[in-house]
């Protein structure tokens, strides 16, 4: 937008018929009456781009016309729409009340009867003309006329909704968020068919102007934390955000912190049910992730398929993950302060077999951690970026020929290899791929601390850990809910989860705000 | 509920949590030899005893402060003693659970040093179990209490493994039960004082909880209780399994009790303890060291409670390495030790004793 006030400046000065219309503090440009000023201003403004088209194009009847021009982004609408809807309407009166003798140009009020466009909208400022040229929408412009029309006529091409890849269940819809925010919108909303539903438009970005929505449903979100979330959002000052973790980072406290305060996800479904439990979602345009907020340290381990599978199952599932976690993060070093430190807590026999294949690999168990852990961070990172096809070569490159290698040459042992084995294991049994991120990053101080001080290093790791956990907090809702601060009526849903009728005979008493649910996840 | 877990403030349940975690702490360790020196096959009578006799302290406690609401430690101390006594109250209170914090930190890292790492410094495992204190308390109660809260989940599996001993115990060892007489049993209930010190902290506790009209009263005693349920448990496995004779002579009966059974997979099941030992006395330690710190920031009312805990944190660990020997840890703990029967006897029935002789003029100046 600065730019623009820049360029409108310097185009003030060639054209002095501008009325230059100061509305308070902010300056605005308004369109001027004459239409070979108005387009050769937007011509300047939008000069060196191509892709805007001007379509000249008369209004009325043969004898009386009214000058008129078209303008749209070639690569932003449907041109579809541009030439079935706008241009062959206005055509075919111009040529039809060609014979007649009827002699008016066209007004404003009669565009809106011929043109055949769901949404018309009149601006008189250059910056909204330019804002809506470069959102899709085609513009009209007339002669004798300070308003322009603006046609919505976008045609951005948008991915189809497809199957997550990242978030893919076995039981459960299939279709997942896109990168248009109208698509994902329209997804939520075909699930919850409420009136309370609402969903806020903020633009963010002052050069992307990215258009951000803000769902709820506002009978049951917590009213403090939506101003929260709507004062926060309106404070950020950025040029541009591409996606949400842009958001993340300006809503959240405690950026430093290796857990997020937020999650995304693809899935609508997902969305749907995190509304219903008061939570707000986030959509960004051109994003196919939703930002959910606010959540627990328990939230990460859910997944939408522990309530579509039968009671007994989604509890196991949470159990494997809860297993999964402690595994991912501690299991080396367990491994380390045994091997160094207290081998007497290994029983004999075990012992026995360790040290003989221990006493070929010349380092210390901690090197021989860091090593082996390191290289399979190295391949992770490394068949992540791959295509698929060969992501999973690397995938088996790495893990036999490396890991086979690596005991015939004597670097690691075997043991060594399988508890390195598990810990990647347990770290991809997490349902959102960020979450292990924080996994891997929490896993090394502890291997250190474990290297150092043994046992005692990891309690010390753990206890610093489990502070950390129990100070923090998601837009002021404790993080580490419902374990600590202990809520009793959350214990049928938060860790494990209970059958989902009971869940909904404790929100009758619980929770005044929403009679028929409120329990997933622990708000 | 956007408001309820506001910082600074506790819940009931956490106030309930916070009262076990502290008395659940490094007096766990020695408690049956402690008590089984008086009282013999009876200790764990004697540890009922002093149950029953601190939830009877609970309650005076409880009971005296609910009057109070609104009041803080030193603001209520004042309202009761007069300003100047209330302020030297106060002070030696801070000194008194810097000197508690101290030797929690010291007997934590003998026994670090003793089961888990023979070869370290003691100046360096004193040192990290002092950071992690203060990196516990510097975020206020609220996270103190949290992490309590978490640490209570921990103390489930830590509190089944009374149960490894009974199959090696023998019933026989905890005959002829009252045997001792009456007397006896009374004075052995004395040694067992001191596993439930920290107690006393609810006054310093009590105004921060947030939701007052749950039972205080009826949480605090109930703490009591279950402490003392898991005490006494301990105690009679333990005289069970080693008779009341040999008992005197294990330094540490609570670890020593483990080594008794041997497990299929885990080897040293002592060890086992030692870890779900530690986390508790990082509890207590803290909670004790936060109680100095809230009563230093209500004297000097003020909000930045982390100014003090980053501030006494030296003076905490130059107390902890100041004794030489284990010897002289014991004789600090017993010390300390006084002072708690100040605190959690002498300081809490006068104040009881003096609300009741104010009463009226209190009630009157309330109405100013």
């Amino acid at each position: 937008m600065r730019f623009l006030n820049r360029l409108l400046n310097s185009v003030h000065g060639q054209h002095r018929e501008i009325e230059l219309v100061d509305q308070g503090n902010k300056k605005r440009h308004h369109l001027s009456n004459d239409l070979s000023i108005n387009r050769d201003c937007l011509k300047e403004i939008l000069k060196e781009m191509d892709d805007i088209v001007y379509r000249e194009i008369k209004l009325g009847t043969r004898e009386a016309y009214l000058e008129a021009v078209l303008i749209y982004a070639i690569n932003l609408v449907d041109i579809n729409i541009v030439n079935e809807n706008i241009i062959r309407p206005l055509n075919a009166y111009y040529l039809s009340k060609a014979e007649h003798s009827c002699k008016e140009p066209l007004t404003e009020a009669d565009i809106g009867e011929i043109v055949n466009i769901s949404r018309i909208n009149n601006v008189t400022s250059y910056g909204d003309l330019v804002e809506g040229i470069l959102s899709g929408n085609t513009i009209l412009l007339m002669d004798q006329c300070e308003k322009a029309l603006v046609f919505s006529s976008q045609g951005r091409k948008a991915r189809d909704v497809e199957e997550s890849s990242v978030e893919s269940l076995v039981r459960g819809p299939r279709d997942s968020f896109v990168e248009s925010i109208q698509a994902n919108i329209g997804l939520i909303r075909s699930r919850l068919k409420t009136p309370s539903l609402k969903a806020k438009k903020k633009i963010i970005g002052s050069e992307s102007r990215t258009t951000v929505y803000v769902l709820y449903i506002d009978n049951i979100v917590d009213q403090q934390l939506l101003d929260n979330v709507i004062k926060k959002l309106d404070d950020i000052q950025i040029d541009g955000i591409f996606e949400s973790g842009y958001l993340e980072q300006y809503l959240e406290k405690s950026s430093y912190s290796p857990f997020s305060q937020m999650q995304i996800t693809e899935r609508p479904d997902k969305a749907c049910a995190n509304l219903l439990e008061g939570r707000v979602i986030i959509l960004i345009d051109g994003n196919p992730q939703a930002l959910i907020l606010p959540i627990t340290f328990f939230q990460l381990f859910q997944s939408p398929e522990d309530y579509y599978e039968r009671i007994l199952f989604g509890n196991f599932i949470r159990l494997l993950r809860y297993l999964g976690f402690i595994i991912a993060t501690s299991l080396p070093s367990i491994y380390i302060a045994l091997i160094s430190f207290h081998h007497e807590m290994i029983p004999m026999d075990l012992m026995l077999h360790l040290s003989k294949t221990r006493a070929q690999v010349p380092f210390p168990p901690v090197v021989e951690v860091l090593l082996m852990e390191g290289t399979i961070e190295l391949l992770r990172e490394a068949s992540a970026r791959l295509p698929n096809t060969i992501g999973q070569t690397i995938g088996i490159v790495g893990a036999i020929v490396i890991g086979d290698a690596a005991i015939t040459a004597h670097l690691a042992s075997p043991t060594m290899i399988i508890v390195v084995a598990i810990t990647a294991i347990g770290s991809y049994v997490l349902p959102h791929y960020s979450t292990s991120y924080s996994l891997r990053l929490i896993r090394f101080p502890i291997i250190l601390m474990a290297a150092t001080f043994g046992a005692f290093g990891i309690i010390i790791a753990w206890t610093w850990i489990i502070v950390h956990l129990c100070s923090l907090d998601s837009f002021g809702y404790p993080y580490f809910s419902p374990l600590a601060p202990f809520d009793r009526g959350l214990k049928k849903d938060g860790i494990f989860r209970g059958a989902l009728w009971r869940l909904g005979e404790s929100a009758n008493t619980a929770n005044k705000k929403n009679q028929t649910r409120w329990w997933r996840g622990g708000l | 509920m956007y408001q309820k877990y506001s910082d600074g403030e506790i819940t009931a349940i956490q106030s309930f949590v916070i009262l076990i975690s502290i008395m659940i702490g490094t007096g766990v360790l020695t408690l049956a030899r402690v008590v089984a020196e008086v009282s013999r096959q009876d200790a764990w009578i004697s540890v009922i005893l002093n149950g029953i006799f601190i939830a009877f302290m609970m309650m005076i406690i409880v009971y005296m402060i609910s009057h109070f609401p609104k009041h803080n430690f030193v603001q209520y101390t004042s309202c009761l003693l007069g300003k100047p006594l209330a302020y030297i109250v106060a002070f030696s209170y801070v000194i008194y659970a810097l000197l508690v914090t101290a030797t929690v930190v010291r007997i934590l890292s003998e026994m670090v040093i003793t089961w888990l790492l023979t070869n370290t410094p003691l100046w360096i495992i004193n040192l990290i179990i002092v950071i992690t204190i203060v990196y516990m308390v510097k975020n206020g109660v609220t996270a103190l209490a949290r992490y309590n809260e978490v640490i209570i989940f921990m103390l489930i599996p830590f509190s089944l493994l009374v149960l490894v001993g009974l199959p090696e115990a023998s019933i026989i060892n905890l005959r002829p039960v009252g045997g001792t007489g009456i007397s006896t049993i009374i004075k052995g209930a004395i040694p067992s004082f001191f596993s439930y010190a920290g107690y006393e902290v609810l006054l310093v506790y009590y105004p921060y909880i947030s939701d007052k009209q749950k039972p205080i009263m009826r949480n605090s005693v109930a703490a009591v209780l279950l402490v003392t349920l898991f005490y006494t448990a301990t105690v009679a496995a333990q005289i069970a399994l080693y008779g009341p004779q040999e008992i005197q002579h294990v330094l540490y009966p609570s670890i020593t009790y483990l080594t008794a059974v041997e497990f299929p997979v885990i080897e040293r099941m002592e060890i086992f303890f030692t870890i779900f030992w530690v986390f508790t006395v990082f509890g207590t330690a803290g909670i004790q060291y936060l109680a100095g710190c809230i009563l230093l920031q209500n004297i000097f009312t003020t909000e930045k409670i982390h100014l003090f805990a980053y501030g006494l944190a030296p003076i905490i660990f130059l107390i902890t390495m100041l004794p030489q020997n284990t010897r002289e840890v014991v004789d600090l703990g017993d010390k300390v030790g006084r002072a708690n029967v100040f605190f959690g006897l002498v300081f809490p029935l006068a104040i009881f004793i003096l609300y009741f002789i104010r009463k009226e003029s209190l009630k009157h100046e309330r109405n100013h």
